[in-house]
């Protein structure tokens, strides 16, 4: 292990032993028993974590292949305090033995309510506790149905279910009896992606495509002859059978092996990662839940509104400091990110709905850090500080639209005139998000200034950096005025940028789709605001900007939110 | 209009105000109409009565020419010349308005060129055992042509006669255009255009061979419909309704006639439990429908074509009326007019119909020889299926209605295609065709792909779609093809206004700061 891993993994040990964290202490959990306990506890679930598999076009980790399907499944990417990989490859070796193991996370509260009313009474106290319920709970034919009918109806996963191999098993018994067979075959296309089967690419073939699991443990009609030992599939297998045998050295052995053998094996036709860039990938897996962020974002926007009101220099600086903090956080995960994704230099990681708004909320922090350094106001990063706790929060709105998975991108999109159209047009989107917040906050302002009559009479905003009295009011609406400046100038830039790429990657510069007619709507509103200013009595100019720029952030999420996800049209690739 | 004598100051001031805030009006109109126009183009399309006939879906197109959205954008474009010239000063401070407005006007006059004359449409390419057929032609989105061939000419070649304005007008009615014909002496008119035809089936006396049949309408109950029986043609020999057979027999004597009333027949015996109706005709016999029934109990009537009669069947009065008897009996499928000439209404068709797409009607005069005829719409001339008339005189003339197209200077032709994944994902990573490029003895070898046009004659290629989707290889590839005239312009508008905003934001207080201080 090189200098630099070991400190990741440091760093990664100090990330795991939060005060939050489960901890590993008692023998047996809920789903396994202590002598399993007991194994796990001896396998190297680091090293296997950091083993190489191809997955979403990529090669990830198994940790990242792991953790993602036990969320899905079982609502958590750790179960009894062990880690994704050898949680999950238990699982998936063992499936028979957790058909009546609460591993299935079951999300709706109704259906949990439901569920809990039907299954028998030792076993409803640990699932009101975890939400959780066996597989064979579920063998309950109504449940399933309402489960199905439920799901298919709101179009929502009810139940995050069937990474696991028991329920594979439990969906095959029940699609046997006739009266199912139609819907649950059409459960299991719909959650095919959790079933296991094909999910984990764990040894590099003859095709550009790695062996699948079943491939490589014979479970499938792809299995030819048994892989020599000294290959990765053939390692693999030994590891499968000193796993089932409980052999801990055995299994670390084939770990061990497994490290050495992967690059060899990938050879040339892909670069496999080093053993620095897997673990940055582990330890972006374990922190990057963006918690500390939101918290950072929220506590700086805080500060900066009691910076804003009581003009105090603490809170400036703590606000500032605490926003500067977050930003850089942020920009670190969006660097690692942009060295995991393992596209193209010049594709940043801005290429997918999740992305383009963790994207747009750190450009917006980054422009609204430096347009604090020019003029020195609170207001630039309160608005950033808003707009980026919000943003941070749409992932737990939009938790299917906003997967945080890291995946290829269709490959009309990898061009890097496309990189800056999308960089331009979502820093745009942040400061239109910001003038929100500045107008809603001078919105607010206005009727109590008024009540206090000390209505601002000027004839023009003054400038910032003059220093000299000024009315709060007149600062906000400077400073919105600014950001709005630099918003309109991004939409219209990044628009334009959108119609050149069209031009060569489709063959049109404008084709009035429903995206392009929008961004058109905003860019419109926000060049209406600048003229209308010097068509507006200015004791007015404040109110019409801050109502106008209101109206372009409605046209903004218009655009961002029912054109991706109602409206159809060519830019539906994220 | 005001009568007072006004200053030319106050003039000024006035012209400001209202070509300032008709600038605003016309672009609030604007952003209303895009809204309504994305968010339901249907909806608006059959409010303003818009057009919404072309070959493929492209209601938002039409709604985005629709006359009065483009006069919306003049008035805009015309209240920002005005306001310019008028409110803003032709000074260095202000070159950053005018630097925008001038890139905007350049914008505006580039896409009006853009849209007047690109021509943009596609292309099609098939697979076959000697490999992919060569691209010689784009097809026109928006325009058709009538194709006429004159067959007997053995060196000749389809020529195409467009038909201008087909789009806008969408109007079945009024279409009077004469083609020139190309075999000497015949004139080829197209008088009517039909967005969406259909195709109407009926039985008629043409086949060359003896197909004996029936055409009968049957009532029972509450079902009716009209059934051909011929023991000749496959699927048609009988009609089973559950609890009876319906079936017809030609050719009977009025011995055979007594025969077969008797329950021996073992192929004919109603021996399922069903009663058999059995119409017969023969040459010495009067056209009859007899009944048998399980229990050897018959019955039998007169049928005349016309005269519907009640025939005792399952215990239950069945109508029957014959329609027509056949002795050549052949199906036509032809071309024909909607029944409701609004094309803003779906019509359902009938069940002796189906829809056709698009036609165009043709009248084909030679001499005192006329007739018309329904071509149907084929999106490619060369892939279609042409119609061929008999005219006088040994004569044939081939006429397919398509799109207009234009012929490439130099050939494309598909050497190899690969639809690229990344690996273990199924996400589309490209799709790569090497193209031949031939124009006269040269050919260049070139790569189409995703973000990677070829540009042929003028047109840039772009892909399009394959069929089928997710194959590795493909048997269908679409180009896009477009020609893009006036676009120096509009980037260079675009750059303009790109320049004129941080000017205006950053560099004009900067000056007016400075001339405040001298």
């Amino acid at each position: 292990m090189t200098r630099r891993a070991a400190i990741l993994a440091c760093l990664i040990a100090l990330a795991s032993a939060s005060p939050f964290a489960v901890a590993a202490g008692p023998p047996g959990g809920d789903v396994f028993d202590a002598n399993t306990m007991g194994f796990l506890t001896k396998v190297d679930s680091s090293g296997l974590g950091l083993l190489g598999s191809q997955h979403r076009g990529r090669i990830a980790i198994l940790d990242t292949v792991a953790a993602e399907q036990l969320d899905q499944a079982y609502g958590d990417d750790s179960i009894d305090g062990i880690g994704a990989a050898a949680a999950y490859i238990e699982l998936y070796f063992r499936a028979g033995a957790y058909v009546d193991k609460p591993v299935i996370y079951i999300r709706e509260r109704n259906m949990r309510a439901y569920l809990a009313s039907r299954l028998p009474a030792g076993r409803v106290e640990q699932f009101k506790r975890t939400h959780r319920i066996a597989p064979a709970g579920l063998l309950d034919d109504q449940a399933w149905m309402l489960l199905f009918r439920a799901g298919r109806a709101d179009r929502k996963d009810y139940v995050r279910a069937a990474a696991l191999g028991s329920l594979r098993d439990s969906l095959a018994e029940l699609s046997e009896r006739k009266e199912f067979r139609v819907p649950i075959d059409r459960l299991s296309a719909r959650y095919s992606s959790f079933l296991g089967e094909g999910v984990m690419r764990l040894a590099p073939g003859a095709a550009d495509d790695w062996m699948t699991a079943e491939d490589v443990f014979g479970a499938s009609a792809a299995t030819t002859a048994p892989a020599p030992a000294e290959t990765p599939a053939g390692q693999w297998r030994a590891l499968r059978q000193a796993w089932l045998a409980r052999d801990a050295v055995a299994v670390n052995k084939a770990i061990a092996r497994l490290e050495t053998l992967l690059p060899q094996a990938v050879g040339d036709r892909a670069s496999y990662p080093s053993a620095t860039v897997r673990s940055l990938e582990r330890l972006y897996n374990r922190t990057w839940q963006f918690t500390v962020l939101r918290i950072g974002f929220a506590a700086s926007l805080l500060l900066l509104i009691v910076a804003a009101a009581a003009t105090g220099g603490w809170a400036r600086r703590l606000g500032i400091g605490v926003f500067s903090l977050s930003t850089l956080i942020l920009l670190a995960g969006f660097v690692v990110r942009w060295i995991l994704s393992g596209r193209a230099w010049y594709l940043p990681p801005i290429m997918n709905q999740f992305e383009a708004v963790i994207g747009s909320a750190l450009l917006g922090a980054v422009i609204a850090l430096i347009m604090e350094m020019i003029w020195r106001q609170n207001f630039f990063a309160l608005a950033a500080a808003f707009y980026a706790t919000v943003a941070l929060l749409a992932g737990l709105i939009f938790p299917e639209q906003m997967s945080g998975d890291i995946r290829a991108q269709h490959g009309i999109l990898a061009s890097p005139v496309m990189a800056i159209h999308v960089s331009v047009i979502i820093i745009g989107h942040a400061l239109v998000g910001m003038t929100f917040v500045l107008s809603v906050v001078y919105l607010v302002g206005y009727p109590i200034t008024a009540l206090i009559a000390k209505t601002d009479k000027r004839s023009s905003p003054p400038d910032l950096r003059r220093g000299g009295e000024m009315s709060v009011l007149s600062v906000i609406d400077r400073c919105n005025l600014i950001v709005a400046q630099i918003a309109c100038w991004s939409v219209v830039a990044g628009t334009i940028l959108g119609a050149y790429w069209g031009d060569f990657a489709w063959g049109r510069w404008w084709g009035w789709d429903p995206k392009e007619s929008w961004a058109l709507i905003t860019a419109m509103v926000y060049v209406a605001l600048l003229h209308i200013r010097f068509l507006t009595p200015t004791r007015w100019r404040g109110l019409v900007t801050a109502l106008i720029c209101i109206l372009g952030f409605a046209a903004m999420m218009f655009n961002w939110i029912v054109v991706n996800f109602i409206l159809s049209g060519k830019h539906s690739y994220a | 209009m005001n009568d007072t004598p006004t200053s030319p100051a106050s003039n000024t001031r006035m012209l400001r105000k209202v070509s300032s805030w008709t600038g605003m009006g016309a672009m609030a109109a604007i952003a209303m109409y895009l809204m309504l126009a994305s968010a339901s183009p249907h909806w608006l399309a059959a409010a303003l009565g818009v057009s919404l006939f072309a070959p493929d879906d492209s209601v938002q197109k039409e709604l985005f020419r629709y006359p009065p959205f483009l006069a919306m954008i003049a008035v805009f474009f015309a209240a920002m010349i005005v306001a310019t010239v008028v409110a803003v000063p032709l000074r260095l401070r202000n070159a950053g308005a005018w630097c925008s407005h001038v890139g905007l006007l350049a914008l505006g006059v580039g896409a009006v060129w853009y849209a007047g004359f690109s021509q943009s449409g596609d292309s099609l390419t098939l697979r076959s055992r000697e490999g992919w057929t060569p691209v010689k032609y784009v097809y026109l989105d928006r325009s058709f042509a009538v194709y006429v061939h004159d067959a007997s000419d053995p060196n000749g070649r389809p020529l195409q006669h467009p038909l201008a304005g087909l789009i806008p007008r969408g109007d079945p009615q009024g279409l009077d255009v004469t083609i020139p014909g190309t075999p000497e002496g015949v004139t080829i008119r197209a008088t009517q255009f039909l967005p969406s035809a259909r195709t109407t089936r009926r039985w008629a006396n043409i086949s060359p061979n003896i197909i004996p049949a029936v055409e009968l309408s049957v009532t029972d109950g509450d079902a009716a419909g009209t059934v051909l029986l011929s023991p000749s043609l496959p699927g048609h020999e009988h009609v089973g309704v559950g609890d009876y057979i319906l079936t017809y027999r030609s050719g009977i004597t009025p011995e055979g006639l007594e025969n077969i009333v008797t329950p021996t027949d073992a192929n004919e015996s109603p021996g399922m439990g069903h009663d058999l109706a059995l119409v017969l005709t023969g040459s010495r016999i009067e056209p009859t429908i007899a009944v048998i029934r399980p229990d050897g109990s018959r019955w039998h009537a007169r049928l005349q074509v016309g005269k519907a009669i009640d025939v005792p069947l399952a215990g239950r009065k069945v109508r029957i009326e014959p329609r027509a008897f056949f002795d050549h009996a052949a199906e036509v499928h032809e071309l024909a007019a909607p029944h409701d000439h609004s094309i803003h209404q779906a019509h359902a068709p009938m069940a002796d119909e189906m829809p056709a797409g698009p036609a165009v009607k043709l009248e084909i005069r030679s001499g005192d020889w006329r007739r018309e005829t329904f071509v149907p719409f084929g999106a490619y001339e060369d892939f279609g299926q042409p119609q061929m008339i008999d005219l006088p005189g040994n004569r044939a003339v081939w006429l397919n209605f398509s799109r207009e197209r234009v012929a490439l200077p130099a050939t494309i032709e598909v050497k190899s295609a690969k639809y690229e994944t990344y690996p273990a994902s199924g996400i589309p990573k490209d799709y790569v065709c090497k193209v031949a490029v031939t124009a006269g003895a040269r050919t260049s070898d070139e790569i189409l792909s995703l973000n990677n046009p070829v540009t042929v004659g003028g047109f840039q290629f772009s892909q399009g779609s394959w069929v089928p989707a997710g194959a590795a290889e493909p048997t269908q590839i679409l180009f896009g093809a477009a020609s893009r005239p006036g676009l120096p312009i509009i980037w260079l508008g675009c750059v303009l206004i790109c320049l004129g905003f941080p000017y205006a934001f950053y560099v004009k207080p900067l000056l007016m700061r400075r001339r405040a201080r001298a």
